[in-house]
């Protein structure tokens, strides 16, 4: 009894904690519908901010909370809204997405410059010399108290604004229905930016509060928020009460688990996961009424090139590789090779984000899983390969039957979930003796495929086939179904489409590729870890893509080779350790401005030069129509 | 003509990817950086007589650095005292230098130095590879394995270098990355002449490129099984499967019943889990019980429930020995929060001077064992002389501010190895007669930096010192004030 009742409270605490950092991103997310992914980052920022004053330069503990809660934080957040946030209204999910993921990196990449991560700071506990609270056998200390009654009085607090202040009510207002609350003399922007200063402090206060708790760590505090997210799904990204309360049953799910799985069992093995879990098997069960929908592709379908026209590109690019494979050093075609190896990933997030608007954030589980089955069992072998594709088409489906009503953020949340629980409970468990595993090179018996020059060569001949694939897809029937499921499913099921069905193929399809280019990837290193396939890279991932564009094998190229060439620009940089985190950081944020990227603008660049010289696009079909075309089509027939 | 943010969002893009492009030739800025902290620049010390001190002994412990040698003009003859350990006492080495000098400022022995003997070698310098995990998603976290190697080139340079030519070292990093640390493997392999001091957690990436080139020496601490293989590879540290058997006889006798009672955490992480699997062995093999042994990821931020588990699992003491500074100071943070009067004993990476002050006065009575001497304390210093010498190189090569960490002690002393070996190997030493040399060397102990360990036959040591926190440092305690205790056997689990 004494241990439950000691693993109980310490539930509570951890569930405050949770709570606090879920409160601020329900609140950014209820007026402006976006889900805040530097949470974490602003609140690890402000807790250094908050260190620097108060200990590094020896501010009172008064004037630096005022100088980091009131000032500081309020005027970062609504900076952050005018610049980043304030352009992306309409914008699809995943670009949402990919411009709060790159605030993160930047500002990671900035606290790293600023801060640097080496060296120990210790923010000292408010109340540090107080007697701690004695509950049965379990000592409180006055900073965990203090977590408990600030997670309490801020969502009190928040409940009383939300429903008794003008202001409160204008924000709920704005969210329900902008143009409506306009009228009646309430700036929707002024609103939403008053809601992003007022997010930026609640992070800033659930950093300075739980960096003595869990120490003044760049990494820790920023990943800190995601066990929040569950929390904050549980109350809907809406209701902050409810919120509450699931952090607080997630904590203690938490603590019970730690006090009471047994040891060396597979319970012990899903214990880290367990928020993961928990927020996926939430999102399945959330009612679907309540779902939100929204769009992930580029806001302009390109040009499909044709068949002809797709073989021609091809072959001068795997021309262009045998070139390069015989003038490029030996570390230089490591780099292409992996370049080439990403690209036919990103290909597989074309079909599945681009093309069908189905946002995953576990792609790098699907690369994972291929390196795995190759290391495993395939021993270099094209049978290896098969069992690669195999494997991951099999997690792929797996994900897609558990996600089959999901759409937008919910989609992207329950494949972060299941990326990130894979992550703690597969990857890091299973990846061989020591972490790591071997991976044989692909081998093709006829064919010399060991050295970097051979294998370089054949990971640029597989993408151009996969391209080919991809683009045949694209122009074929599935590719018309897939446009349309990423348009409006609603409609698309009228029309007598399955959309379950058709969901589920174009995830096996895209996870089986993301699987082909796992044995790829694997081979290339020859060793891979867990590391390899962190949820987080999976969010680098799409945002190379966006970089590249997000439905063209144009972007997809692009977005790899930048992704596998950032680190080189690093390592010719060695004053700035956190050279790659600031500029992809800033690409991210930069590509907000350009939702087409680099392939949109290449395709758009083709689409001019052919009206100069008076041609029709190569390929014309319903399915490239833009979504502004698709708008005006279905108001004609209304 | 007016630029739209769309093209100038592109442009970023295409600036970024064609910044990225740039010439590798551009890699002399990673030599500039290193000449930088170094304060070396390309020219190098006069001489002014003195030398480095050559190899002493032949089968057991490599004499160490001499440093009253006269700059005469063939080689040394070695250290005078220098001695075998056998794993068993203190195993210093040699500590007079030798008395002919091969450089020391000194012009090149008779007959010239061979000039361009191998790759990476000219008359007048080699050229050493490192490739170290510095930037990443965290940065600067092997970066003391740089500078401990350049400062300890830094310090065989100021004494004139080694027969005339000056040691230089090209930096790779491999940003906490299997493709980058691959990657730079292959640039630096056709460069230079001996990979020394490098470390990473993907090291078995650029093993692959080490085992396509077999000739080329490695000193490196080596973490993958793939790089632990490698016939070319020497480490100032073996690891070893098992674990080392003389603390927990000494902690079975101190703790008596408590040594049946053992609660532990272990990093659920790369090498974490095998490496507990086997201290279980060992502390088995010892009479001990761990009772209580929780994996911990890198969410866990805080321990309480963890240490709640232990004392309803009825846990008497803690032995961990798979945890950094900053989670052992999160542990010991935990522990002392809820009154636990167990004893505490970390393992090498609690002693941390990060650890010291996260844990602030949690740590006072915690003890830890290690294979190395005190490197950032001065009461080690003022004994030990490699320790003096450790912080006065790396505090010159890189600032007041230095890390003075484990990875700084093994960059130096891997570079102590590979010097001694090539002083050996003689003036016109190719790759292979190095390496020919390292495979003699059973013994090492960097001059009582490190626990003596056998890096030709891959053996971990069995010496050890056991600190405790005390008054905010840490102190030796039940352990020779200058040497280590070499009480007990390696346990090598089945």
């Amino acid at each position: 009894m004494t241990t439950f009742l000691a693993l109980t409270t310490l539930g509570i605490v951890v569930g405050c904690i949770y709570g606090l950092t879920a409160t601020g991103l329900v609140v950014t997310y209820t007026t402006s519908g976006i889900f805040n992914f530097a949470h974490g980052a602003i609140g690890m920022m402000g807790a250094f901010t908050y260190w620097q004053l108060s200990v590094a330069w020896g501010w009172p503990v008064w004037l630096s909370l005022v100088a980091v809660l009131l000032v500081g934080a309020p005027v970062f957040g609504a900076v952050v809204e005018r610049v980043l946030i304030r352009p992306l209204h309409g914008s699809s999910v995943d670009l949402t997405i990919v411009i709060t993921l790159g605030l993160l990196l930047f500002l990671i990449g900035l606290a790293n410059v600023l801060w640097k991560p080496t060296e120990a700071r210790v923010l000292p506990a408010f109340f540090a010399g107080a007697t701690p609270l004695q509950i049965g056998s379990l000592s409180v200390s006055i900073n965990q108290v203090l977590v408990v009654v600030v997670a309490i009085v801020v969502a009190v607090g928040l409940r009383v604004m939300f429903s008794r202040t003008r202001v409160g009510i204008a924000m709920r207002g704005v969210v329900d229905d902008p143009d409506l609350a306009a009228m009646t003399g309430v700036s929707p922007a002024r609103i939403q930016q008053l809601s992003w200063a007022l997010g930026s402090s609640l992070a800033a206060l659930a950093g300075i509060l739980l960096a003595p708790l869990v120490t003044l760590n760049i990494l820790t505090l920023t990943l800190l928020v995601i066990n929040g997210y569950a929390a904050a799904l549980f109350g809907r990204l809406k209701s902050l009460p409810r919120t509450a309360v699931g952090a607080i049953i997630l904590g203690l799910l938490v603590n019970y688990a730690k006090g009471y799985t047994p040891a060396g069992g597979l319970l012990e093995q899903l214990q880290p996961a367990i928020p993961m879990i928990f927020l996926f098997f939430l999102l399945i069960w959330i009612p679907a009424a309540r779902l939100r929908t929204s769009s992930a592709a580029g806001t302009a379908a390109p040009t499909v090139p044709g068949l002809r026209q797709s073989v021609l590109v091809g072959a001068a690019l795997v021309l262009l590789a045998v070139v390069l494979s015989q003038t490029l050093s030996a570390p230089n075609l490591l780099i292409g090779g992996r370049a080439f190896i990403l690209a036919i990933t990103l290909l597989s997030l074309v079909l599945l984000t681009g093309y069908s608007g189905q946002v995953s954030l576990c792609h790098l589980t699907f690369v994972g899983l291929g390196s795995y089955a190759m290391g495993t069992w395939g021993g270099g072998s094209l049978v290896g390969v098969v069992f690669a594709v195999l494997l991951s088409v099999l997690a792929g489906c797996l994900v897609a039957a558990f996600t089959s009503r999901l759409r937008g953020l919910y989609l992207a949340l329950a494949t972060f979930a299941f990326a990130k629980a894979m992550d703690e409970a597969f990857f890091l468990r299973e990846l061989g003796e020591g972490g790591t595993l071997t991976v044989q090179r692909l081998q093709i018996p006829g064919v010399a495929t060991e050295s970097d020059a051979a294998y370089f060569l054949l990971s640029a001949v597989i993408f151009t086939a996969a391209a080919i694939g991809v683009l045949a897809i694209r122009r074929g029937r599935f590719g018309r179904q897939l446009t349309a499921l990423s348009d409006s499913p609603a409609a698309c099921a009228t029309l007598g489409v399955n959309t379950n069905v058709t969901k589920l193929v174009v995830f096996a399809c895209s996870a089986g590729l993301a699987g082909l280019s796992g044995a790829l990837f694997g081979g290339l290193q020859g060793t891979v870890s867990a590391l390899d396939f962190n949820v987080l890279g999976s969010l680098s991932l799409l945002l190379a893509l966006r970089i590249g564009g997000v439905n063209t094998i144009t972007g997809a190229l692009f977005g790899a080779t930048c992704f596998a060439l950032f680190p080189t620009l690093q390592s010719h940089v060695p004053a700035n350790l956190q050279l790659a985190y600031l500029l992809t950081g800033l690409a991210a944020v930069s590509i907000g401005r350009d939702p087409d990227g680099f392939g949109g603008q290449v395709s758009k660049l083709g689409a001019r030069l052919r009206a100069v010289r008076g041609t029709p696009p190569s390929a014309p079909s319903p399915s490239t129509a833009s979504r502004p075309e698709l708008e005006e089509a279905r108001l004609v027939h209304s | 003509m007016r630029i739209s943010r769309k093209h100038a969002a592109v442009a970023v893009a295409v600036l970024l990817t064609l910044t990225a492009c740039g010439s590798r030739a551009d890699s002399t800025l990673r030599q500039q950086a290193a000449r930088a902290a170094l304060g070396t620049g390309n020219g190098g010390g006069t001489g002014s007589g003195t030398t480095t001190g050559v190899v002493g002994g032949t089968s057991g412990a490599v004499g160490t650095s001499g440093t009253t040698g006269t700059g005469g003009s063939t080689t040394g003859t070695g250290g005078t005292s220098g001695t075998a350990t056998g794993g068993s006492t203190t195993g210093t080495g040699g500590t007079t230098g030798g008395t002919g000098g091969a450089t020391g400022g000194a012009p090149a022995p008779v007959g010239g130095n061979g000039g361009a003997t191998d790759v990476g070698v000219t008359a007048d310098s080699i050229t050493l590879g490192n490739v170290a995990d510095m930037g990443g998603p965290v940065p600067g976290l092997f970066e003391g394995a740089v500078i401990g190697t350049q400062a300890y080139i830094a310090k065989v340079n100021s004494e004139g270098g080694v027969y005339g030519r000056k040691l230089k070292l090209k930096v790779g990093d491999g940003q906490l990355d299997c493709s980058r640390n691959r990657a730079e493997t292959a640039d630096l392999a056709p460069k230079v002449f001996a990979f020394v001091g490098s470390f990473s957690l993907f090291d078995d990436c650029g093993a692959d490129v080490l085992k396509a080139n077999p000739g080329i020496p490695d000193l490196h601490g080596a973490l993958g099984p793939k790089s632990q293989a490698l016939a070319s590879n020497f480490s100032v540290a073996p690891l070893g499967k098992g674990w080392r058997t003389g603390p927990l006889n000494y902690y079975k006798t101190k703790y008596g019943a408590k040594f049946q009672k053992i609660g532990a955490i272990y990093a659920n992480v790369g090498t974490g889990p095998s490496l507990w699997r086997n201290t279980v062995s060992a502390i088995e093999s010892t009479g001990g019980k761990v009772v209580s042994e929780h994996p911990y990821g890198a969410t866990d931020t805080d321990f309480t429930s963890t240490v709640v588990r232990m004392r309803n699992d009825g846990v008497q003491m803690i032995y961990i020995n798979t945890t950094d500074g900053a989670t052992t100071a999160r542990f010991v943070n935990a522990a002392r929060s809820q009154n636990v009067d167990w004893p505490i004993i970390f393992g090498a990476t609690a002693y941390d001077q990060n650890f010291l002050k996260q844990a602030g006065a949690n740590a006072e009575g915690v003890y830890n064992d290690q294979q190395f001497a005190q490197f950032f304390n001065t009461d080690d210093a003022g004994k030990i002389k490699a320790v003096a010498e450790f912080q006065k190189w790396t505090t010159a090569a890189a600032g007041p501010k230095a890390t003075k960490d484990l990875f700084a002690a093994y960059g130096w002393a891997s570079a102590q190895l590979f010097v001694q070996a090539l002083t050996k190997a003689g003036p016109k030493a190719t790759r292979a007669d190095v390496m020919k040399v390292l495979k003699t060397v059973t013994s090492f102990d960097a001059d009582g930096l490190l626990a003596p360990a056998n890096p030709a036959g891959k053996k971990p040591g069995t010496c050890w010192i056991l600190n405790v926190v005390k008054n905010g440092k840490f102190v030796r305690v039940d352990t020779p004030t200058d040497k280590f205790r070499c009480d007990g056997s390696y346990h090598y689990a089945s």
